[in-house]
């Protein structure tokens, strides 16, 4: 050492500890630092971090399902695979790119550019084969993942497309039920969270996904699948037969207001959206407008006798099928004299209608149209639904105050009409017509149902039974809607043709119609009321010959799907007495038919199936019961008759029932269990 | 010449020194292992391993022979180190706008981080044969902070602005160790506003000036430029914070591997350890550094020679300043300046530099007792 003075150790060991406690106030202040971060904020830079490093990431949740009103699915969610990447754990992104194109049909270069981004997180192909999932696992790439991803699937394809519509690749409701009750379905989506880089790219290498996803809400509609079914089938087949530009039919419970079907054609296949035009996927029976022609006329009757205006025995003169009305001539296809209300409606008489639309007065009209439900929405439970069109009486002419009578000048959608005529099936009563029936949760919880909803009193219950009657004559012999007329029931319907006007020309196109018929089943104790609207039909354009037997033939299989027992002893036909009987106290008339009603019923009950005569054409429905599906099969083919399969296992139950006769190239349908019992819906 | 060139006295070997200096490398280590796993570059640590045990055998070396030898050659020392700053600026390999490196292959060599040691040898030789025991008037600081201002202006001039702040910085600590003549010490004083001004209007370049900008509307107004220039100091606040006082547990941080703090490797390791192991690990890692240091003073303090306690103090300033630089500018307490934490940073340049410094150290440590040489 150095041998140093006292003052120079002194100084040396001041300046020593100067450096000393300088440095021990810089570190000491650094330490402080530690704490104030570490310490004193760390619960307000937690929170800060936590915002920015943990994304919330949407992931396709389980979307709910879709089912009939009996809980037969319409809309599923199936599990499929997804394959993403992430590019920083690739290796040879070149080399993977070329792999992973010879497999997954993607352009190589696009794949490339994907695996050599700066990401933590790319899709290279959602949605795949479970095929191309395999030969991506099997080739064991660094850096490529597998995730299960939701996808939609229908497994009825196109049955009620319309009603279900159908959801997007990001689960999202693009059409019908599924947009429109989207919330619903969808669930809580961005459940599921990841953490995210600075980029806000989602860094999830440790499974993430499905962690805690949360299942959308179940929707029961009000739809029937079986009788959706047949309705599509009928509409398909009367479209193509008589060569029509597209078509509509409902199916309502007039009690309830339930949609039990709903179809429009064309239609498409809800697994195969990108092959179908928007065309395709219009729910016409909510969003097509139309002049109804002669169906509303039901509407104007009811109007006139329930505000009195018309007493249902008098008789109105016919202008024996001509009359000059302003500047037109009104012509009917018959030349009567004096009618009674009952044969107007059954004759279809324009003339006699613009008569009682005379008497009642635009005011009147108007006010009993509206309360029909007309020119306003049902609030039906689909998209974008059209109001029609019914301009205010202060706009009506006297002209088209009778031309509204007889339904030219007015816009209706198929779903108003069908609920308008509810009304006269109900006894008087407007019903909100229904589509949902409930949403529960996945746990079952009921979370909405919708129970009838009686929207106003229109008519009186005396005026229903009275129009009622008469709509029932129209489906008798000499009526314009005796096509539709129905072994074993009443059959209360309306043909409507209506020239369609084409802008500026007005009705001279005389090549487009709008053929419809809507009626309900029975008559005396109505269960479906059934809309049937075609469009430009080129074969043929009444009403009565295109429309009716299709109606005809949906309630017929309705009903007996219903279990609704046909009552083979009903008087068909006799328009006259019909007619004289109405004339006389309805009351007593309607009192009359019950005690008749019931005597037949009884009757009926006691006629085995085997005793329904065969008519041409028909066959007996084998026994099927007990029996494994090939064999069901195999009977049913030498029967020449069509299968309608529910479940798996052996027939438990089969519509129609053992021996009823039954049309050649039918649908059979026949529900299979396990164990032979059918449990579901009764 | 006399005695042994190479030490043989078991007792007096430094284990303490050798010691921490393993613990913060090791740890260090850890860090950069855990920055990298998840980012896709976990061969990073390794690369720094390698450097460690490259610079500890150095060290070794370094430290065996008398410090007297390098004594002797300090003054060459500092001229090679000055030759070569002038060689980086003709030769040098541009990056990132700075011509700081020598590139050979896949090596990247910074003089300018071997400068800093050279400078206080340099300086250590110039204290030693002139001790100016009665106090160090004006004129005599004159070589010294010329000898330092050459070494910054070539420094500034790549520009490095870091480095060459840690230039003026070391020669102060140094001057604070000699006796300063009353008017030497108002001198220094007064030099530093002086350097400031000129530094800011002539040698700084903008990204600098705007990091300094950044940092003080960041002090001024938190909320206001995160995304802008502060977004590093930012995201190294919340990640410290987020740390709380335990932490996140060892390779659960996010800040780091996410990208959140893209220089994490080299300027922000502390952030990635403090979130990692929250306040206590981060004032674990301080109270070790703030132990090195101490200990470089006990060792100054020690020292047979002038020149040796000039080399400790000189090196210790040079670990404090580096320490408090970088843990400030992680901390949002100073504007960020390019200041790597020793041996935690990532990087040859600094590892080698750091481990030059210890053997130095060491060897002081281990020479103290023995008897100087020709004076």
């Amino acid at each position: 050492m150095l041998l140093l003075t006292r003052d120079r150790r002194f100084w040396i060991r001041i300046r020593i500890c100067f450096i000393v406690s300088l440095m021990m106030a810089g570190t000491i202040a650094v330490g402080w630092g530690a704490w104030s971060l570490g310490v004193v904020r760390q619960k307000e830079l937690s929170d800060i971090a936590r915002e920015q490093y943990i994304r919330r990431i949407s992931v396709s949740a389980r979307r709910g399902l879709i089912t009939d009103r009996y809980g037969e699915e319409l809309a599923v969610e199936v599990e499929v695979d997804s394959i993403y990447a992430d590019p920083r754990e690739v290796k040879n992104a070149g080399y993977a790119a070329k792999k992973l194109a010879s497999v997954l049909d993607r352009e190589q270069d696009v794949l490339q550019r994907r695996l050599s981004s700066r990401k933590h997180f790319v899709w290279l192909k959602r949605r795949v084969s479970p095929s191309e999932s395999t030969k991506v696992k099997a080739m064991k790439l660094k850096g490529v993942h597998i995730v299960k991803e939701s996808k939609r699937f229908y497994p009825s394809r196109e049955l009620a497309a319309h009603v279900v519509g159908f959801a997007g690749m990001d689960s999202r409701g693009l059409e019908g039920v599924e947009r429109l009750f989207d919330d619903q379905l969808k669930g809580n989506q961005d459940a599921a969270s990841g953490l995210a880089d600075a980029q806000g790219n989602i860094v999830f290498s440790k499974g993430v996904f499905g962690a805690d996803k949360v299942v959308g809400n179940n929707i029961m509609l009000t739809i029937d699948r079986n009788l959706q079914f047949e309705v599509e089938e009928e509409l398909k087949n009367t479209v193509r037969l008589f060569q029509a530009k597209s078509g509509q039919i409902v199916v309502m419970d007039p009690n309830s207001g339930d949609v039990l079907a709903m179809a429009s054609y064309p239609t498409y296949n809800l697994n195969d959206i990108t092959s179908s035009n928007p065309d395709k996927r219009r729910n016409r029976a909510v969003l097509d407008v139309y002049e109804p022609g002669s169906t509303m006329k039901v509407f104007t009757l009811a109007a006139a006798i329930n505000s009195g205006v018309l007493r249902p025995n008098e008789k109105i003169f016919c202008e024996k099928g001509r009359m000059e009305f302003y500047d037109v001539v009104l012509h009917d296809d018959h030349r009567d004299g004096w009618l009674n209300p009952t044969q107007c409606l059954k004759r279809s008489s324009n003339i006699c209608f613009a008569k009682i639309a005379g008497r009642m007065g635009s005011k009147r009209l108007y006010r009993y149209m509206r309360r029909f439900g007309f020119g306003e929405k049902t609030n039906v439970q689909v998209p974008y639904e059209m109001r029609g069109l019914l301009q205010h009486h202060n706009e009506w002419s006297e002209f088209l105050t009778a031309t509204i009578a007889f339904g030219q000048g007015i816009g209706v959608t198929g779903i108003q009409m069908a609920t308008a005529l509810s009304t006269i099936a109900n006894g008087g009563k407007l019903m909100k017509p229904n589509l949902i029936r409930k949403v529960t949760d996945a746990e079952g919880e009921i979370i909405l149902e919708n129970t009838p909803t009686v929207r106003r009193r229109v008519i009186s219950r005396r005026t229903a039974r009275l129009v009622t009657d008469m709509m029932t004559a129209v489906t008798e012999e000499g009526g314009t809607g005796s096509e539709a007329a129905l072994e074993g029931y009443l059959v209360a319907g309306k043909t409507g043709t209506a020239q369609k006007s084409t802008g500026a020309h007005g009705y001279r196109d005389k090549e487009k119609f709008v053929a419809s018929f809507f009626g309900f089943v029975p008559a005396d104790n109505p269960r479906m009321v059934i809309s049937v609207v075609i469009d430009e039909p080129l074969v043929s354009y009444y009403g009565g010959t295109v429309a009716a037997p299709a109606l005809r033939r949906i309630a017929d299989k309705a009903l007996r799907d219903m279990g609704v027992t046909p009552n083979f002893t009903v008087r068909r036909g006799n328009p006259a007495s019909k007619a004289e009987d109405a004339e006389l106290s309805t009351e007593r008339e309607q009192e009359g038919t019950v005690v008749e009603n019931t005597a037949v019923n009884e009757q009926a009950a006691m006629i085995t199936p085997a005793e329904i005569p065969l008519k041409k054409g028909q066959v007996r429905t084998p026994k099927l019961i007990g029996l494994p599906m090939g064999l069901v099969v195999s009977e049913l083919a030498e029967f020449e008759l069509r299968p309608l399969f529910f479940g798996t296992g052996v027939a438990a139950e089969q519509t129609p029932a053992p021996g009823v006769p039954i049309d050649k190239g039918e649908y059979v349908q026949v529900n299979f269990s396990p164990n032979g019992e059918y449990e579901g819906n009764q | 010449m006399a005695g042994s060139l190479v030490y043989n006295r078991r007792e007096e070997f430094d284990w303490v020194l050798v010691g921490v200096v393993f613990l913060i490398s090791t740890i260090g280590i850890l860090n950069l292992y855990s920055t990298g796993v998840a980012s896709g570059a976990p061969e990073l640590y390794l690369t720094q391993l390698y450097w460690v045990v490259l610079g500890g055998i150095g060290s070794f070396i370094v430290a065996i022979i008398d410090y007297k030898h390098y004594e002797r050659y300090g003054y060459f020392a500092y001229g090679a180190g000055i030759i070569l700053l002038i060689m980086v600026l003709v030769f040098g390999k541009e990056v990132g706008g700075s011509v700081r490196w020598f590139a050979i292959g896949e090596f990247r060599f910074q003089p300018s981080e071997l400068m800093k040691v050279l400078l206080v040898v340099g300086l250590a030789k110039y204290l030693h044969h002139d001790p100016k025991a009665e106090g160090r008037k004006l004129e005599d600081l004159f070589v010294p902070a010329l000898m330092t201002g050459l070494a910054m202006v070539l420094i500034l001039k790549e520009p490095d602005l870091g480095t060459a702040l840690l230039c003026i910085l070391v020669f102060f600590s140094i001057m604070m160790l000699t006796r300063l003549t009353f008017r030497s010490t108002m001198a220094l004083l007064l030099s530093t506003p002086i350097v400031a001004i000129v530094g800011w209007s002539y040698l700084m370049k903008d990204y600098q000036k705007q990091r300094v900008i950044s940092f003080w509307n960041l002090f001024v107004d938190p909320e206001a430029d995160k995304l802008g220039a502060g977004w590093h100091a930012n995201q190294s606040i919340i990640a410290i914070g987020s740390g709380e006082v335990t932490g996140k547990g060892y390779l659960q941080g996010t800040a780091g591997p996410h990208h959140f703090l893209p220089e994490c490797r080299t300027d922000f390791p502390f952030s990635v350890f403090a979130e990692e192991h929250g306040f206590l690990g981060a004032a674990g890692l301080v109270f070790l550094y703030l132990f090195l240091i101490m200990w470089c003073i006990r060792i100054a303090s020690q020292s047979r020679d002038r020149f040796g306690s000039v080399i400790a103090v000189g090196i210790g300033s040079i670990i404090f300043w580096h320490v408090v630089i970088n843990l400030g500018m992680v901390m949002g307490i100073m504007p960020v300046v390019g200041m790597t934490l020793p041996l935690f940073s990532y990087g040859g340049s600094s590892v080698l530099t750091f481990m030059l410094g210890f053997g130095l150290l060491l060897n002081v440590s281990i020479h103290r007792y023995r008897r100087s040489y020709g004076t």
